[in-house]
């Protein structure tokens, strides 16, 4: 049984079959599956050379087999996967070799990206692979996922995998010379979220040659718990007479791989421009039997780009996409506007938090569905782990699906029906999960909570979680009420640290109903930190909480050379702060105003200043009243602004800059309203179905939205039926379309009929570089607008 | 080259983008985009991949396609082998690109320009570092009546996915977004110059005195 060997004997794969197939005629363009309908007995051939090599694993020539890719082909994808297996088992039929040599199926990259990057849904990625293996899954003995370099891809790979065949896996990506694969996934992170969706083996192919790929091959021996495999190329190609060739020989191909091959390599082939010569070779030099390796295991979440440890130091969690308490993000929520969490959790990365925890619990909302929505829109623009937050399974189960990485998990408790509902999901999808020591109640005595954590951790391994993928939270309780409790926080996180286990505390439950709060909140952060938590989940804007860490982590030897601690404090300046024990806010504040109040909120806008026009707008709301600051302030210096552009005076950045100052500024402003009475539209806006360019849709929304219309973004490539359903949900005033290609100019045309069969009777406007005032007549829209400004002003003209 | 000779190359480019004339930019809109190029700079994983093919391979990677392009025959007419490119920035510009749009549009704008200009510049000196010796100049799929349909034929035919990272996207486009897949005619020098180019009569940027290479 391959299962019984893998990891124990050393394992040969074959080698390059394009290069193969080159040499025996297959011209550029040509598509090299069709061979295994056309020329069956040059794919036998291949085959039996490999194994006669030495080759124990046969890889069938299906690595493009995919119904996107073959879309060209004159074979259905299907019919060619099975020729292809068919092949390989003749060849190892004709040598006898049934018995000891096995059929890897192959399975490339789709060739296209997954959204969010592209266009590819993750669930249509999925089913083109299930449709691979699901003809063949009887007749092969392992799946081979190779040459990927998308983690992302390779995760819905692997789910298709295990969810339809019950083969072993195998995956390898490429990685280039930097270290990181092509969509920037580094070794560490392949290893963490490959090893959470328990693949039976984990390598590295293509790209470069062995020696170039020496440190990615150190990396995964020295931290992956799984077998490794690597398949590299016959070193790096060069043009000889106009041809591509690989400069190694089967000799120093082999030299070449002298510092690993006694490492612990588990299973070994080639790739670009290796032959049966190269793995003959192989044979002859690796040795018979693995080297077993020590890893130890970590506790450890990944984005599809970054794993942070929880631990070894310090890392915060961002507490703030958590609609509770937060009006302003609960109505965001209810009306699909993300674009307030897109925000935060910007904000939150910048200011230094590690991984962000994403709450959408409300009542009245599809959870599950809100965070197959949500989760993609935050991955595309941070880069740290996130934290699935929901007291809900299935919005947890829907989370962690679509998430790119390994997620962290919020939470299970010491309730076995908790448990039972939510380690099901960890196990399968490779989830890190937070354990609240609490059952029925909140335990008053540290020992009760350890007891809980304890049966956490054992309900864990009953389902095969190591305590490593566990973090436990301690509980904070409210010191006003439950004063002598949080001593047992501290003494509950020592203990867990001393068992060997992660920990997280949300922090500034402390102080509640306490005056001076962050004191309170400070002094109990450093006393859990010293006491050995590891993740706080804080309010990353709070700095007076991230310098405390900073601080921390000087005095605790973490920041060695105090090199963070500097480079974030050098600028700070110290006052000495005299706290006025008054029942008022006046006493003892600073003036914020100093540079800022020299300026007035026209001259801001007009310079653009964002970053001022709070503070001023604040400032100047106490002498003038709000409408007047609009009316006669920031509407006139918009005006003013918008003239500028048209005249040539101030180009596009200056305008759009302009546009964010007066939106801040507004935002300002209307908090001094008790009705929204100055909102304008609403407009539709979207990039046509696709078409994924939207940076002009993202400008006119931007200089919109600065002159008070309220904007329903609907995104980019969007179909035609989500236009028109947007058109109905919503009645807007108008209906704002853009496209930069010409071949997407189709797809607006469609659009508009199809908004036209449904009586839409709004202005639609369309826009985009490809657009003229003719092919807007021609595709049947209303308007042609050039740039933002002039759609501005029409919808001025249009009074909208 | 140092960052600032670079951006002072490509800088002129990006203002064309921008529609913004380089004669009246301020030096506070001169140090600004010089500080967003810098963070470009961080975010570029450049990437580039060239074959020589035979014209005949060319014209045979799709016979439908090919054969539908004037453009196509006249550009290669007397050249026996023609150097395709492929060159990308990586999905980490798009990455930024998209928290940007998200936070900051007008450095947004900036930054996007900027790359595009960057992106040609790049390719240029990976092409001056082939010495080709005689050539004409680069062209691509969607210039003339060349299909643009040809780059999803390219992109698999060269396995230029698999070796550098561009994709294709819907409605033949690619991804990441600063990516761009060329030719070249080989044996032949014809130098990028209006008087070269089929849009000679139809040419927005010629109408304003402007020219897309150069000069």
């Amino acid at each position: 049984m391959l299962k019984d060997l893998l990891g124990k004997k050393t394992l040969f794969f074959d080698g390059a079959m394009g290069t193969q197939l080159q040499a025996n005629g297959l011209s550029i363009g040509a598509i090299p599956e069709e061979l295994n309908i056309d020329r069956p007995e040059l794919l036998v051939m291949i085959h039996e050379n490999y194994l006669k090599a030495g080759a124990d694993f046969i890889t069938t020539n299906t690595f493009g087999a995919n119904a996107h890719k073959m879309s060209r082909a004159k074979y259905p994808n299907t019919e060619m996967i099975k020729a292809a297996v068919k092949n390989a088992d003749i060849a190892r039929k004709n040598l006898g070799r049934e018995n000891d040599s096995y059929i890897a199926l192959d399975i490339g990259p789709i060739g296209e990206l997954l959204a969010p990057i592209g266009t590819l849904s993750f669930d249509d990625a999925y089913e083109l692979f299930k449709e691979q293996i699901v003809c063949v899954k009887d007749d092969i003995d392992v799946i081979i996922f190779e040459t990927f370099g998308d983690l992302y891809e390779l995760k819905a790979g692997v789910l298709a995998a295990k969810e339809n065949c019950d083969k072993p896996i195998f995956v390898s990506v490429s990685f280039d010379k930097s270290g990181r694969t092509l969509t920037g996934t580094n070794p560490e992170t392949y290893i963490n979220v490959m090893e959470g969706l328990k693949v039976d083996a984990i390598g590295v192919n293509c790209s470069l040659g062995p020696k170039e790929l020496e440190p990615v091959i150190l990396t995964l021996l020295e931290k992956s718990h799984l077998p490794v495999l690597i398949q590299p190329n016959a070193g790096l190609p060069t043009l000889k007479d106009g041809k591509t060739v690989f400069e190694l020989t089967p000799e120093s191909f082999i030299d070449a791989l002298q510092n690993v091959i006694n490492e612990g390599i588990a299973v070994i082939g080639g790739c670009c421009g290796t032959s049966p010569e190269f793995i003959k070779a192989e044979k002859e030099s690796f040795p018979e039997f693995v080297k077993q390796r020590e890893v130890p295991l970590r506790t450890a979440v990944s984005s599809s780009t970054t794993t942070v440890y929880l631990d070894e130091s310090v890392r915060v969690c961002g507490e703030r996409l958590n609609p509770t308490g937060k009006k302003k993000l609960q109505a965001a929520l209810r009306e699909e506007n993300y674009e307030m969490l897109i925000s935060e959790a910007i904000a939150q990365e910048d200011a230094g938090a590690r991984v962000l925890d994403v709450n959408v619990g409300l009542p009245g909302i599809d959870e599950a569905a809100v965070m197959r929505k949500i989760i993609p829109m935050l991955q595309e623009v941070v880069s740290i782990p996130l934290q699935i937050d929901s007291s809900n399974a299935d919005a947890i189960e829907a989370a962690c699906r679509i998430y790119n990485g390994k997620p962290l998990i919020n939470s299970v408790n010491g309730k076995d029906a908790v448990m039972d509902a939510v380690f099901p999901t960890a196990v399968k999808y490779g989830g890190v999960v937070i354990g609240l020591a609490l059952s029925e109640e909140v335990p008053k005595l540290c020992e009760e909570r350890v007891a809980i954590a304890e049966k956490i951790i054992k309900k864990a391994e009953s389902y095969g979680l190591n305590k490593k993928d566990l973090v436990i939270d301690c509980l904070t309780l409210t010191v006003s009420a439950q004063q002598a409790e949080a001593r047992e926080t501290l003494k509950a996180l020592r203990m867990v640290t001393d068992m060997g286990l992660s920990s997280t505390l949300g922090v500034s439950n402390i102080s509640f109903g306490l005056p001076n709060r962050p004191l309170i909140n400070r002094t109990f952060l450093t006393l859990a930190m010293y006491s050995g938590l590891k993740m706080p989940i804080i309010n990353p804007l709070d700095r007076s909480l991230m310098d405390c860490i900073d601080a921390f982590n000087v005095i605790s030897n973490v920041d060695v050379g105090c090199e963070t601690y500097i480079k974030n404090q050098e600028n700070v300046v110290v006052q000495t702060v005299t706290v006025t024990k008054t029942a008022g806010s006046e006493g003892g504040a600073s003036s914020q105003g100093g540079a800022a109040s020299q300026k007035d909120v026209g001259f801001c806008i007009a310079k653009g200043l964002k970053d001022e026009i709070t503070a001023v707008t604040i400032a100047e709301l106490e002498k003038t009243d709000a409408m007047d600051l609009i009316n006669a302030t920031i509407i006139p210096a918009l005006n003013k602004v918008g003239r500028d552009y048209d005249s040539g005076k101030i180009f596009l950045p200056q305008l759009i800059q302009a546009a964010e100052t007066a939106k801040v500024a507004f935002a300002e402003v209307q908090k001094h309203f008790t009705v929204s009475s100055e909102k304008k539209g609403p407009v539709i806006l979207c990039t046509v179905e696709g078409d994924i360019h939207d940076i002009g849709k993202n400008i006119v929304k931007v200089v919109c939205e600065s002159y008070g219309y309220e904007i329903i973004d609907l995104g980019k490539d969007v179909p035609v039926d989500s236009v028109v359903d947007a058109y109905k949900e919503y009645k807007p005033k108008a209906i704002g379309l853009s496209a930069l290609m010409t071949t997407t100019v189709e797809n607006m045309k469609r659009t508009i009929a199809a908004l036209r069969a449904n009586d839409c009777d709004v202005p639609i406007l369309v826009g985009g570089a490809v657009l003229t005032d003719e092919i807007a007549k021609e595709i049947n829209a209303d308007y042609y607008t050039e740039d933002a400004m002039s759609l501005v002003n029409l919808l001025k003209e249009l009074n909208v | 080259m140092d960052n600032k000779e670079i951006f002072n190359r490509i800088f002129p480019t990006a203002c064309r983008y921008m529609r913004v004339d380089p004669l009246k930019v301020d030096e506070g809109f001169n140090d600004k985009s010089f500080k967003t190029f810098e963070t470009l700079i961080d975010n570029v994983r450049f990437k580039g991949q060239h074959e020589f093919i035979s014209v005949t391979d060319l014209m045979n990677i799709d016979s439908d396609l090919t054969s539908s392009s004037e453009d196509l025959s006249f550009y290669l007419e007397g050249c026996k082998e023609v150097v395709v490119f492929a060159t990308t920035l990586g999905v980490n510009v798009d990455s930024y690109s998209k928290k940007l749009q998200a936070n900051d549009m007008g450095t947004a704008v900036i930054y996007d320009a900027l790359a595009s200009a960057l992106l040609e510049f790049m390719t240029d000196e990976y092409e001056d570092g082939l010495n080709l010796g005689a050539h004409t100049f680069r062209f691509a799929p969607g210039y003339g009546d060349i299909p643009i349909q040809l780059n999803y034929i390219i992109i698999d035919a060269l396995s230029i996915s698999k070796k550098i990272g561009i994709y294709k996207a819907s409605n033949n486009m690619m991804l990441p977004q600063k990516s761009m897949i060329t030719f070249c005619g080989m044996g032949k020098e014809v130098a990028p110059t209006c008087a070269h180019c089929i849009r000679l009569n139809n040419c927005s940027l010629r109408k304003e005195n402007l020219r897309c290479y150069n000069s």
